[in-house]
């Protein structure tokens, strides 16, 4: 397949996530102007920042005296996440070069991280698509972001249309996707109620890595007790 | 005031946080051998980090929320993403009105 192609078909199979990037990135930038940065610093966070999540707690904490410390510490919570996003990608990456690879690591969302997954576990993961969604993402990101920044805070309450449901929605529907058998199950009821119960008990982010933790235990523990070939689902070979 | 200097400070300092994680999984892949179970976890990544980042959100902001996230839950194993996205959008809309 032609590079134009996969680039193309990169871009179309985030699509709708682009779509339910607008109004997010819309508020983000409406938000980050009335907490008192300039268009320009918004647009510039969105630009070389590019972690939605983040960005939104960033933002909540931004205030005079500036809060450096909490800040970095806030970044390296919520986003230690992509640690293990890239380093589960990276196993995909054969086909691209060392440029490319940590180039595209810059572009790592969780959205276009999950898309890249999907890809690779059904045809082979061409630099070309993942530069495709990602780049659409960045550039629907920050174009939103910019518009949001410039129009103010005339816009709204999104959570008057749902909006604010549309990326828990996007989720959900990459989720699925991922589906395989129970194993797939058992780690999403591992993940899901671990991390619910740390959100509810611990302040600040740590339930992302303690809900992953938790789920990915699951899987490798499933697999020991399975490495006895007893089991009969298994339709998936692991 | 269009760039003031300690915003820019702070835009840098998370920027760089940031990157230090994105490229962290990378780099630490490029030199790890992977076992039966290790490679399990690994395959297991994307379910386990997404339903923790998700989770929360849907299932403890309310009863509208949680339901919504549930039916889209059952729509998604059969549908494309963007009736996942109107149909969840729209539900969450409806059950605000008439839900706590």
């Amino acid at each position: 397949m032609s590079v134009r192609r996969e680039f193309a078909a990169g871009a179309a199979a985030i699509s709708p996530v682009l779509a339910a990037a607008v109004p997010i990135a819309l508020l983000f930038g409406t938000l980050s102007v009335s907490k008192g940065l300039s268009v320009a610093e918004t647009a510039l966070m969105s630009m070389t920042v590019f972690a939605g999540a983040l960005q939104f707690v960033a933002i909540d904490q931004w205030g005079d005296p500036l809060p450096v410390g909490l800040l970095a510490f806030t970044a390296l919570v919520v986003n230690i996440r992509h640690v293990l996003m890239g380093a589960s990608l990276g196993r995909s990456l054969g086909g691209f070069s060392p440029v490319q690879k940590y180039a595209g690591m810059f572009l790592l969302t969780d959205e276009g991280w999950a898309f890249a997954e999907q890809r690779a576990r059904r045809a082979v993961l061409t630099p070309a698509f993942y530069f495709g969604s990602g780049i659409a993402l960045w550039l629907t990101w920050n174009t939103g972001t910019l518009i949001g920044a410039l129009l103010g805070t005339g816009l709204g309450d999104p959570a008057a249309y749902g909006f604010d449901f549309a990326f828990t929605a996007v989720f959900i529907a990459i989720l699925t996707g991922f589906w395989s058998n129970w194993r797939t199950g058992a780690v999403l009821l591992a993940s899901g109620a671990v991390s619910a119960l740390v959100k509810m008990a611990v302040p600040g982010a740590w339930y992302i890595m303690a809900g992953a933790a938790a789920g990915i235990i699951v899987a490798a523990v499933l697999h020991a007790e399975d490495d006895t070939p007893s089991q009969t689902d298994g339709l998936m070979p692991s | 005031m269009a760039l003031d200097p300690y915003n820019l400070m702070l835009i840098a300092l998370v920027t760089a946080v940031t990157l230090a994680t994105r490229l962290g999984g990378a780099l630490i892949m490029a030199r790890v051998q992977l076992g039966p179970s290790a490679k399990a976890a690994f395959e297991a990544m994307p379910v386990a980090v997404m339903t923790a980042v998700l989770a929360p959100a849907a299932l403890t902001q309310g009863w509208a929320e949680a339901l919504a996230a549930i039916i889209a839950v059952v729509v998604g194993l059969r549908a494309p993403m963007y009736v996942v996205l109107i149909t969840g959008m729209v539900c969450v809309v409806l059950f605000r009105m008439w839900l706590p």
